[in-house]
């Protein structure tokens, strides 16, 4: 059923790379740079990933290092990792794509940081809770452009982890767009929600 | 299915069906689409089902909102269609759904695979109804969004910006707030809370 959907016409080039694809080769590679640090295997590997993560990478970060830090840190994981990938689990391309993520989300967590240390009025509650712990959750959740959630909150850093996705805007993103500074957009939000729970309480009186 | 008391106005529908039930923390109105990535063997079943059959609900899951279900809250959910697919970069299938209505969930089975299944009945929201009248500001913010942020105008192609309804509920989808507080406008509030709550963050 699944081939059915993905020979849609729409679909068709997926359908070819995925033809492309020789997952049991992969999972050998990462087996023999694991087991006997094979040197030949993970250039077998650099090949096949370097090129698809500096694809990606170039897509989500403004500059051309950062999209080659992505592809070295992730393929200098993968040699370190190796051993961790199982493939009862999941497929290699899985794997190293999640291996990339993390990268990918150790890098935003610097741009981040560099960021907050310059809102010293920010008393809001940065740390909101990722809504959704639970395993379901894990990575249905897709969007392309991660440029857009460089600018968020930690809750939707563990998002980018999660997979790449707009469900919501940042209360940063919400700021740049209404042209206000950060502090004002969250005393909005916070009134609003105020005057929210003040109606409820009434509707229930 | 009487018990409910719902200040948002919700009325049942007569249309019931059993359909699959996929819990997320996405929280979607009717119109409304998303992106969603299908990698689990279960819900990758359900994609094939949904395909062939009526499609799947969305259920809004939430921490917070699971806390509070015995007190205030209904199980509902966003019933989907699917309307595009494609593989991402990493070879992983991609759907785009679209809420057709909401629903309500009625009671909830596990097959062999652990997927869910639900009866389920469609609930009105004043989110599923048209109106032509265009909330100004409020459109015009929307329509700035859109043009900013490329990912999310290409998973709407058509774009309802003269609806106060449809306006509404895509901010309400988009605006950083927690899942229990969306929550809320489904179970709790109607459409003018709902506006007046959009418009005091978004206007001045």
């Amino acid at each position: 059923m699944q081939t059915n959907l993905l020979s849609r016409p729409t679909s068709a080039k997926s359908t070819s790379m995925s033809d492309k694809i020789n997952h049991p080769q992969l999972c050998q590679w990462l087996e023999s740079v694991a087991t006997n640090r094979d040197k030949v295997a993970f250039t077998h590997l650099f090949h096949f990933f370097a090129p698809k993560i500096l694809r990606i990478a170039r897509g989500k970060f403004p500059n051309e290092a950062q999209a080659n830090e992505v592809v070295q840190d992730t393929m200098s994981n993968v040699w370190r990792k190796a051993h961790l990938f199982n493939q009862d689990k999941g497929a290699a391309t899985t794997w190293v794509y999640t291996v990339m993520r993390n990268v990918t989300f150790d890098m935003l967590r610097k741009i981040q940081g560099n960021k907050e240390d310059n809102l010293s009025d920010d008393i809001w509650p940065v740390a909101e809770k990722m809504s959704c712990e639970d395993e379901v959750f894990e990575d249905h959740l897709a969007n392309e452009n991660l440029l857009d959630v460089i600018e968020a909150l930690p809750q939707a850093q563990q998002d980018v982890v999660k997979g790449f996705y707009f469900r919501e805007m940042s209360q940063e993103q919400l700021a740049v767009h209404l042209n206000l500074p950060l502090g004002t957009v969250k005393s909005r939000l916070r009134l609003a929600l105020g005057k929210l729970k003040v109606q409820l309480g009434e509707q229930h009186d | 299915m009487n018990s409910y008391k719902l200040a948002s106005g919700i009325v049942m529908k007569e249309l019931n069906a059993t359909l699959p039930i996929f819990p997320l923390p996405v929280f979607l109105l009717p119109e409304g689409v998303t992106k969603l990535r299908i990698f689990e063997p279960r819900y990758l079943k359900m994609v094939s089902t949904a395909t062939s059959g009526q499609g799947f609900v969305i259920w809004l899951q939430d921490i917070k909102i699971s806390a509070n279900e015995s007190a205030t809250s209904m199980p509902w959910g966003s019933w989907v269609e699917i309307i595009n697919f494609d593989q991402g970069d990493d070879g992983i299938l991609e759907i785009d759904v679209k809420c057709k209505s909401l629903v309500v969930i009625k009671s909830i089975a596990h097959d062999e695979n652990n997927l869910h299944f639900g009866d389920v009945s469609r609930i009105a929201h004043w989110s599923d109804t048209h109106v032509n009248i265009t909330n100004g500001q409020l459109s015009r913010s929307l329509a700035n969004v859109f043009a900013e942020n490329d990912s999310l105008n290409n998973l709407y192609p058509k774009k309802v910006l003269n609806d106060s309804h449809w306006v509404l509920a895509r901010w309400l989808e988009i605006l950083p707030i927690e899942l229990n507080v969306k929550n809320a406008f489904v179970v709790s509030y109607s459409f003018k809370d709902a506006k007046a709550f959009v418009e005091s963050v978004i206007l001045e």
